[in-house]
């Protein structure tokens, strides 16, 4: 797992690429933790590189929307592939945040 | 064809599965979606006895996987403590964000996509055998 992020259009991008499991998930958590902790933007979690994630995955998403929301950010995540846009309806998460289909759609924050 | 692994009860041994995985199961041409679903279950029992298993260092999981013409058998062993992952309280998934706890995702998952799923208690192990059809 590769974790890459800028800021584009006032916003914190947040760019992974390869496999968040149960060893890489505690990498992305604490690359979080001294990273983006306090959160000073949106955050947009692009997944066009991310090609499986487990449910440790998924916590560090959840982490992720927490941080952003007790700092009245947004979090959001856009570009999932297949089996991934698969376990967030699984886990129904993706009611709790906006998911997109391309990194501009995040960016302006449209559907 | 059956390959029996050995994986040493602790987070290192996951990726010794996911490359055992990789070797097993492209030769014989599961598909991407069949074979993500196959790595996400034993993932995510193998991680549930990591943490649940309070197991000695040297423990290990053994881990048969039965290749069959349309069929995957798969069988995971320990020898910790009677833990039966399919006795975890099923998971909310239509709560909101601040009432979501952290837990039960994994089995969640393996409930979801596996075709059978079973937990047995035999000889002091824990054994879950799960199958899924891959063509």
């Amino acid at each position: 797992m590769e974790i890459s992020s800028y800021d584009k259009a006032g916003q914190k991008v947040v760019a992974i690429t390869g496999r968040i499991d149960a060893v890489t998930a505690t990498e992305l958590s604490s690359w979080v933790e001294s990273e983006v902790t306090p959160p000073t933007a949106n955050i947009i979690m692009d997944c066009t590189g991310v090609d499986y994630v487990s449910s440790a995955g998924l916590r560090v998403i959840l982490q992720l929307t927490k941080l952003a929301k007790q700092h009245e950010y947004i979090f959001s995540l856009c570009n999932p592939q297949d089996n991934l846009k698969e376990v967030l309806d699984i886990s129904g998460f993706s009611s709790l945040f906006p998911v997109h289909g391309s990194l501009e759609d995040a960016l302006n924050n449209d559907d | 064809m059956r390959e029996i692994l050995k994986i040493p009860i602790k987070p290192e041994g996951l990726d010794e599965i996911h490359q055992h995985l990789e070797r097993i199961l492209d030769p014989v041409e599961v598909p991407p979606k069949i074979n993500f679903k196959l790595n996400l279950m034993i993932e995510e029992l193998f991680v549930n006895q990591v943490e649940h298993g309070s197991v000695e260092d040297d423990s290990y999981m053994t881990i048969a996987i039965e290749v069959g013409d349309s069929t995957i058998e798969i069988r995971m062993e320990d020898s910790g403590p009677r833990f039966n992952p399919l006795d975890e309280p099923a998971v909310d998934t239509e709560l909101p964000l601040e009432k979501r706890c952290q837990g039960g995702l994994g089995i969640h998952f393996v409930k979801h996509y596996a075709d059978t799923v079973s937990y047995q208690r035999k000889n002091g192990k824990n054994i879950v055998e799960i199958t899924k059809k891959f063509r």
